[in-house]
């Protein structure tokens, strides 16, 4: 921490040390993460008469990987797709394909379809634009051929073949050298830390006690219950459910069950202006190990991705030259007149897997009172399926569900102020001027919603990114990170010093200018 | 919703929207509305605290506050109406806008002629690809330059500047004013970005490091910076495997290039020249649509406020004579071409029969270059791709041109000099 040592404030850091903090909260359930996975289960607690709390280690819902995934709630013909990546040979590569559904797929399709009645219940967003497979030769044209089969005997609805034509139809400036495809009508898209934060919340409205940036250090076993000591405080819970995502493997290491590691892959991918209009998720025909993707998204933007490479640390999601080199030249294969100057961001994700059941989710109770919601991606489509499987599992254990009567499932999430219609803008400016007063150019945030965000809880500058979009657009925060590290200063009452882009020693900025004295300057000014 | 119908609508109050507002008034329009988004009139003017400013336009050494001040003064003696912390946020092809503030809430504009002079933006570390962690600590130059000229705070202590671009150059010296350590600017191409003078009264007046032909190759840190990589960079700029070095430093400054800033253009249907990134305008700097023009940074990044200025003039002056059916088109149009070693040209097209005034961009810094421009030539001892040059026409030098309908701007070294390093 030399780094910061003369700044005002320095001391205070995020991590306050546990032992300071000796309360001990009792609970019955203890959900350790708040990314998809954790957040869900924690909602789908929230229905019966349960005292439960969620552990989160940072400052936000799915800051983990749940923040780095692609969006894509898959459906349709995505197995079969996700199958013939994964080939190895072995059985004909039909009979491979034609499979039942195991477990992961059937949870895939049931947590999908709940997100389209969730959309409304929740007040959050979901596309469905149909995904557009497309073919660059005679041997990709058979591949389509056989998934269009495939789909057909397995009575999946909403795929189409098409040939050049038909692909032109749906996506006019698709490159030339795609003869063919099929189009899978049921793909669709959402914002996954947005969804985190949707079951999070209606989980908090129904009682469930949030702890955030509360960091699990160690679990004791007591008596038949355990003892989570955390940075903030102990918890003494009944059942603990480890959702813990990246790191589920360290905590259940912690009560001794460690029999799985979380491994994964690492993926790059690149976020766009969505200038040319893409209406449709393009992507490639299915080779083994090669995915590309290219996704319109919820608000305006294009991601493209994504890289495959093995994951040699869980903490480095940091961008390789080599990936994106890689993924500068994908955009024009899908598309030839994108521009690569419109490239708003690029980051890196993983794609996890646990070492045990490395094709399955691992939905287990190793222990009595101990169960593990560990996830292989991809872990945002099947998350409302795998929460009531969890559920489920307690009920197993004797934990007795006792429905809510007072459960209420619609959560009210404040829409965001320039998607509103002219006349409810005008009667807000009227009462909170601060609404008229844009503060992101870009996604075109108001300062009241950015102070609202603060209030709200959002205490660093990558809070205020993913709750409010300001800085989230083509800029990048090149004009606004000024003025939001000012009204943050401002409604939390700190110095601008003490303001972090994402916790920790992620501080801004690091001093005062030289000669400068804000005390002085008052004085003179007024 | 409150309707405004004006004679002229200027979005942006940077010195291109007020040169354009004051133009227009004096050219005898009446009804003028300028809309800016910020707290303050003059753009980022008030950050640059530096000198340097106004050699051409007042011919006198201004600071960028003294420039932005000096025209405030001349605008608040004027009728336009002003409109502070106001965002336009759509425009529509029939030149109608919708704009938003705390006064008037949102509120439609229904103007006979519309400016456009939002200025330009940054490009930031992923639209330049450096790869790495996401830690704070990387800040862009300009960003940078608000945070301690404007706000009062050190974004860092030991910097590494990616890019020697202007804006680099002159926060490289404020920093090292301030206190903080540069450890290296740092610039993929063989010549500095920036304005020779700024090379030599920021970098080496300071014994400040550059390394040309380099670039930063990836960030590293968790929370915050901690350090980058440098390589060497091949002659297309691709990174030199083996020359690969780690610098340690707690910010990374980034000034590796501007962007028009163009998505209300873009939303009313205004054709882009995608080389600059600007609206594709004719001498009169109007658009394809009837009645909105350009000027300034909007319209292609300047390196003098100067030139911004006088866009800005300009198209005041013309938007007052389309407003009193005074600008004459004729029938033909002449497409403007750019040549060898051209890399941008303003306008790219000629529609009247006036003096026209060319703003050409060179590919490759030249010694003892000839500029042509249809028929015409022009000597240069040295010419730069940092610097814009300005060449006009007279009506009879464009008439030449007319009957083939095109007229190309090209440029060549009259003789082989020495190479420029």
């Amino acid at each position: 921490m030399m780094l910061y040592s003369n700044v005002k404030g320095a001391g205070i850091t995020v991590e306050r040390d546990y032992r300071m903090n000796e309360r001990v909260i009792e609970t019955e359930v203890a959900v350790i993460g708040g990314g998809i996975t954790g957040a869900a289960i924690a909602r789908e607690l929230s229905k019966y008469k349960v005292d439960a709390c969620l552990l989160e280690k940072k400052g936000g819902y799915g800051f983990g990987i749940t923040k780095v995934c692609q969006g894509l709630l898959h459906g349709g013909i995505a197995h079969l797709t996700s199958r013939a990546v994964k080939y190895h040979g072995g059985m004909p590569f039909k009979d491979y394909l034609l499979q039942p559904f195991n477990l992961k797929e059937k949870l895939q399709n049931i947590g999908r379809e709940e997100y389209f009645s969730l959309a409304h219940v929740l007040d959050e967003e979901i596309m469905q634009p149909g995904r557009l497979m497309l073919a660059e030769n005679k041997e990709d044209m058979e591949m389509v051929d056989l998934i269009k089969e495939i789909s057909d005997d397995l009575n999946i609805r909403g795929i189409t073949l098409l040939d050049r034509k038909g692909i032109e139809k749906l996506e006019p400036l698709v490159h030339p050298k795609f003869i063919g495809g099929l189009f899978d009508a049921n793909e669709s898209v959402v914002l996954p830390m947005s969804w985190a934060m949707a079951f999070a919340e209606n989980a908090e409205q129904n009682g469930v006690h949030i702890y955030k940036e509360t960091e699990v250090k160690s679990i004791d076993e007591k008596n038949g219950h355990y003892v989570i000591n955390t940075n903030n405080g102990s918890f003494k819970a009944e059942y603990v459910i480890n959702a813990a995502g990246l790191y589920a493997d360290k905590i259940a290491e912690m009560v001794g069950t460690a029999d799985f590691e979380v491994s994964g892959w690492k993926a790059q991918l690149l976020v766009m202006e969505n200038r040319v209009n893409i209406q449709h998720v393009l992507c490639i025909v299915p080779h083994p190990q090669k995915r590309r993707l290219a996704i319109p998204t919820t608000h305006n933007s294009l991601i493209v991705g994504h890289t495959f490479d093995p994951m040699t640390h869980k903490e480095d999601m940091s961008t390789t030259r080599e990936g994106l080199a890689q993924l500068m030249s994908w955009p024009q294969e899908f598309v030839p007149s994108i521009s690569n100057k419109h490239v708003i961001s690029s980051f890196a994700g993983f794609l996890t897997f646990n070492t045990k059941k490395p094709e399955d989710h691992l939905l287990e109770s190793p222990k009595r009172g101990f169960i593990n919601a560990v996830v292989s991606a991809p872990g945002l489509g099947p998350a409302p399926a795998i929460a009531r499987e969890i559920v489920r599992m307690l009920a197993d254990q004797g934990f007795e569900l006792a429905t809510r009567s007072d459960y209420n499932p619609y959560r009210y999430k404040e829409p965001r102020f320039i998607d509103l219609p002219e006349e409810e803008k005008n009667a807000k400016i009227q009462t909170e001027p601060r609404y008229g007063h844009m503060v992101c150019r870009c996604e075109k945030v108001s300062e009241q919603e950015i102070r609202a965000a603060v209030r709200a809880g959002a205490g660093t500058l990558d809070d205020i990114k993913f709750r409010t979009l300001a800085g989230f657009g083509r800029c990048q925060g090149g004009f606004c990170t000024s003025r939001v590290i000012g009204i943050m200063a401002e409604v939390l009452n700190v110095s601008p010093l003490e303001i972090t882009k994402k916790g920790g020693g992620s501080y801004l900025l690091t001093s005062e200018t030289k000669g400068f004295r804000r005390s002085e300057a008052k004085e003179v000014w007024g | 919703m409150k309707i405004k119908e004006v004679d002229l609508a200027i979005i942006g109050a940077g010195p291109a929207g007020m040169a354009a507002a004051m133009s227009a008034e004096n050219a005898g329009m009446e009804n003028i509305l300028l809309l800016e988004r910020a707290e303050y009139l003059g753009g980022l003017l008030h950050q640059c605290i530096h000198n340097g400013f106004g050699l051409h336009y007042f011919k006198e050494d201004l600071t960028g506050p003294e420039y932005a001040e000096r025209v405030i003064k001349q605008l608040s003696g004027m009728e336009a109406r002003i409109c502070m912390n106001t965002m336009v946020t759509h425009l529509n092809p029939d030149r109608s806008l919708i704009a938003i503030n705390s006064e008037w809430g949102e509120f439609k504009v229904l103007p006979k002629s519309v400016i456009l002079a939002m200025g330009c933006r940054e490009k930031s570390r992923f639209s330049v690809g450096i790869p790495g962690s996401r830690p704070a600590g990387v800040f862009t130059a300009g960003l940078a330059q608000k945070l301690v000229n404007v706000d009062g705070y050190m974004p860092g202590k030991e910097f590494v500047i990616l890019g020697s671009g202007d804006i680099g150059l002159i926060m490289a010296r404020r920093l090292h004013l301030e206190g903080a350590k540069i450890k290296a600017v740092v610039e993929l191409m063989p010549h500095v970005g920036g304005l020779i003078r700024n090379e030599v009264q920021c970098l080496n007046d300071f014994g400040i490091p550059l390394l040309l032909k380099h670039t930063v190759s990836e960030i590293y840190g968790n929370d915050r910076v901690e350090g980058v990589e440098i390589a060497q960079v091949d002659s297309d700029g691709r990174v030199m495997k083996g020359t690969e070095r780690d610098v340690p430093c707690d910010c990374l400054l980034l000034s590796v290039g501007l962007i028009p800033e163009n998505e209300l253009s873009i939303e009313a249907g205004i054709e882009l020249d995608e080389r600059i990134g600007g609206p594709i305008v004719d001498e009169y700097l109007q658009t394809n649509i009837d009645g909105i023009f350009a000027a300034g940074n909007v319209l292609q990044v300047w390196d003098l406020v100067d030139n911004v200025s006088m866009d800005g003039d300009k198209t005041g002056a013309n938007a007052a004579r389309f407003v009193g059916g005074g600008l004459k088109i004729k029938s033909s149009e002449i497409k403007v071409i750019t040549g060898e070693n051209i890399r941008t040209v303003t306008p790219q097209k000629i529609v009247g029969g006036e003096e026209v005034e060319f703003a050409v961009r060179v590919r490759t810094p030249l010694q003892n270059a000839e500029l042509k421009v249809g028929q015409v030539r022009k000597k240069y001892r040295v010419l730069s791709p940092t610097q814009v040059i300005k060449i006009s026409l007279k009506p009879s030098e464009i008439e030449s041109c007319r009957e083939t309908g095109r007229i190309e701007v090209s440029c060549f070294e009259r003789e082989k000099g020495r190479a420029h390093d």
